[in-house]
């Protein structure tokens, strides 16, 4: 039999990619039921937490931020928290950071749109 | 330059360019540097592993373009159809990882936004990317794992242009709606450039090149048809082709009871002899049917393609080992060697049964006319797997002398494997290929 290891290769490939997306659909999609009352906040300029909305956190006055993945990654106050931003700035990802102000809880897709903003290094 | 070396050279060009987008991104994007979380890295793999898959995708278009300089590098079209499968089983590879390394930072904390983004949404710019991957796994499934009509597998393999087509759409439209990262500059340019060369191949296979090409137009001239195979005798309808023993051609039987699709089959007569004969063993749906062909039936000759000849190689010591309808390209280079009585050829031909010895007498003839060239009939059978004591028996020392192979594919790999072993070379070894999946 011709490509006999790439066959191998492609089949184990595949397993995972199968794997991977299934379980993550299933998980994700079908067996995610607590997903529109969370929200993701910065409490402590240094951390994140995830609560529930009707635990009736105080955010008036620029409080709490809400963060998204990038600056999740990064937040515990170094000089990348600058990127931080919310899901109303997703379409000038490399705009001046602005100051958070309370909105609705993200949407994924909405999320997702700033989740990788990073400069070129020509930039 | 020979082959081995051409084949090496070959490859490194088919790799430098597929992993070309991760140059790019070291010298003109953010770079290894600058990936300081693993949200950061994983994203970049994703992208990169994307771009890789869809250059090497690109680049399968152009292996199957069937144009003379690529089999000049790899050494005839069987080989470099199989340079293609590989490098299409590749590209599906790192495509399949593309969507797994970019979803990998939100599992497990943010899983709902990891299956978002793997399911179908109102940003098309993600549902051709989904729609092409799918695709992708299909036919090339289809392509590897499953058995089916050459016409109807034919049909379904071209289908992976459309995919390719909707690749296309995916990475020119998802940098303004969904991921708004500069990966690297010139990501467009580089983007427009693979499009180019991977639909233009494909394109130019598809519409171009069948109008390009003058086929040969031949008429069948004779047809003997013993247990199951088929001779079959074509002289030119006008201008005849230039071929050398032991090549191949597609053919395209105009008859209504077959199917207008080409298919290849190796050349059995002399290098350029007036009679075109081809001897075609009854292995599939199509080859069943030859038996409606008639003498005068008109043949589109597309070739001739392959470079199995003995005369392509200096050393004029060869060992020629063949298997069952293997024997083919073989029966047109025993005739050439009366008037190649310099080379001496030492030749096994394996067969199952003593019925199958197809060209026996013209070998056996050959061979008393011949005193360079020896002829050992194999049955099988009886005597086993052809060991490499028996062709040691037969040639003597294997140092400087070329072998050449064509046969069933677990026959070839055998022998290849057994003559290795006894410390012949890669380069020293010649295979012809009869399937090219």
């Amino acid at each position: 039999m011709r490509f006999k290891k790439l066959r191998i290769m492609i089949g184990i490939a595949l397993f995972a990619f199968f794997f991977i997306v299934g379980n993550t659909i299933a998980f994700g999609h079908f067996l995610y039921s607590d997903n529109s009352n969370k929200t993701i906040i910065d409490t402590t300029n240094s951390s994140y937490a995830l609560i529930k909305d009707d635990s009736k956190v105080n955010i008036s006055n620029g409080g709490p931020r809400i963060i998204t993945n990038t600056a999740r990654a990064t937040s515990s106050g170094s000089k990348d928290t600058q990127k931080t931003t919310t899901a109303s700035t997703t379409t000038t990802p490399d705009s001046t950071p602005q100051v958070t102000t309370p909105t609705p809880t993200p949407t994924p897709s909405q999320t997702t749109t700033v989740t990788h903003t990073r400069r070129t290094r020509a930039s | 330059m020979d082959y081995t070396t051409k084949k090496i050279f070959g490859w490194a060009f088919i790799l430098i360019v597929s992993f070309f987008p991760v140059y790019l991104w070291v010298v003109y994007g953010p770079g290894i540097e600058d990936l300081t979380s693993y949200a950061e890295i994983t994203h970049s793999l994703g992208e990169l592993f994307g771009l890789v898959g869809m250059t090497m995708f690109a680049l399968t278009f152009v292996l199957s373009t069937r144009i003379k300089f690529i089999e000049d590098i790899f050494g005839g079209l069987d080989k470099v159809y199989i340079v293609h499968g590989i490098l299409g089983g590749m590209a599906l590879i790192f495509i399949l990882f593309h969507p797994i390394f970019l979803v990998l930072k939100f599992i497990p904390q943010e899983i709902n936004r990891a299956a978002e983004y793997l399911l179908p949404s109102s940003y098309w710019s993600v549902n051709f990317g989904i729609i092409s991957i799918i695709g992708m796994i299909i036919l090339i499934f289809i392509t590897l794992f499953t058995k089916m009509k050459y016409n109807r597998w034919k049909f379904t393999h071209e289908f992976l242009g459309l995919m390719f087509a909707l690749a296309v759409l995916h990475i020119f439209l998802i940098r303004g709606t969904i991921s708004q990262d500069n990966i690297f500059e010139g990501y467009y340019l580089y983007a427009t450039a693979v499009s180019i060369i991977g639909l233009g191949a494909f394109s130019y296979s598809l519409f171009i090149k069948d109008r390009m090409m003058k086929n040969a137009v031949y008429k069948i001239s004779s047809l003997n048809q013993s247990k199951d195979l088929f001779e079959i005798n074509m002289v030119p309808d006008h201008k005849p082709i230039n071929y050398s023993a032991g090549q191949f051609l597609f053919l395209r039987f105009y008859n209504e009871n077959l199917s207008k699709e080409a298919h290849p089959f190796s050349i059995a007569s002399k290098s350029n002899s007036k009679e075109l004969k081809v001897i075609i063993k009854k292995l599939g749906d199509f080859t069943n049917k030859l038996e409606h062909l008639k003498v005068g039936d008109k043949v589109f000759v597309e070739g001739p393609y392959g470079r199995f000849n003995f005369k392509n190689y200096k050393c004029k010591n060869q060992v020629w080992i063949a298997a069952g309808i293997g024997i083919t390209p073989f029966l047109g280079m025993v005739e050439e060697l009366l008037d190649h009585r310099e080379y001496s050829v030492d030749m096994i031909f394996s067969a199952k049964d003593d019925t199958d010895f197809v060209g026996y007498n013209l070998l056996n003839d050959i061979a008393s006319a011949n005193k360079n060239f020896k002829f050992i009939p194999w049955n099988s059978s009886v005597k086993g797997h052809v060991e490499i004591k028996d062709i040691y028996d037969l040639a003597g020392k294997f140092r400087e002398k070329e072998f050449f192979l064509c046969g069933p594919e677990n026959f070839k790999q055998e022998i290849i494997e057994k003559l290795k072993k006894a410390g012949v070379k890669e380069k020293n070894i010649h295979e012809e290929a009869f399937d090219f999946v």
